[in-house]
């Protein structure tokens, strides 16, 4: 059985786990799917290592705290 | 978390004050025009550099376009009182905010203590409004109640009533 179906019930432990491990095998898409339920912060963490990648990270978006998308925004803002 | 809902409203007020139109914004912006619908309708939401953009076109700052003013009220409650008292103004009606526009604000167990009581209150109508911001987690625990009370095909589709009662094998 898919581990994705049990990502709704696992706790923050156990799926930052499960992030650690999908990440270290370059699973990227796997853990797209599982971002919803990974703290922001780890989305924070996955929304760098996508941009160094040169993967488009626009769909962790939704999962990332206000105060971290706030900042890339100001950082884009001095660019234009 | 961010509230796609709140940022999506924002573009499309500021985009109507300006009387463009979403082809005309997709233009300035470099997207498609079912982009900037799909930004407006919360479903989606604009990169990093599309948001400094519309900042920039908007001529507005990059709070004004993330945060809306009453999230700023609400994160001020937050500082000055106790979560729990907090949750429960919001519950009590005693601050005035609109969920849908908030709950991105509440940790897993304040949503989970909101969402107990909408379904205590039959507050159907503020559920509905927040369901797409739910978790699987919350959206299985919301139908479940809501299905032995014969109300939960008011919230699903079919597809969804099929993926989230394959699901149901797990319990929460």
């Amino acid at each position: 059985m898919s581990y994705k179906k049990a990502v709704p019930f696992l706790d923050q432990n156990t799926l930052s786990e499960v992030f650690d491990i999908l990440l270290e095998k370059e699973k990227y898409d796997e853990i797209s799917d599982i971002a919803y339920a990974l703290s922001s912060k780890k989305v924070e963490e996955l929304y760098k290592v996508y941009v160094e990648k040169g993967i488009d990270p626009t769909g962790l978006l939704p999962f990332v705290s206000g105060s971290f998308l706030r900042e890339m925004v100001l950082e884009e803002v001095n660019k234009l | 978390m961010i509230n796609p809902v709140s940022i999506g409203k924002k573009i499309a007020k500021e985009r109507e004050t300006l009387e463009l139109s979403q082809n005309e914004l997709s233009a300035l912006v470099f997207v498609t025009p079912q982009a900037i619908s799909k930004w407006e309708n919360g479903l989606s939401v604009p990169s990093v550099e599309a948001l400094a953009r519309l900042t920039k076109i908007f001529s507005i700052s990059v709070d004004e376009l993330l945060f809306d003013s009453n999230n700023k009220n609400l994160e001020k409650l937050f500082s000055e009182h106790s979560r729990e008292y907090v949750v429960d103004m919001v519950l009590t009606g005693r601050v005035d905010v609109e969920l849908v526009d908030s709950l991105h604000l509440f940790g897993n167990q304040e949503r989970l203590i909101i969402l107990r009581s909408l379904l205590e209150r039959n507050d159907y109508e503020v559920l509905r409004s927040c369901w797409h911001l739910l978790s699987i987690g919350e959206r299985i625990y919301v139908y479940n109640r809501m299905d032995s009370a014969g109300k939960g095909s008011l919230y699903l589709s079919s597809k969804e009533i099929t993926i989230l009662k394959r699901r149901n094998q797990y319990e929460l």
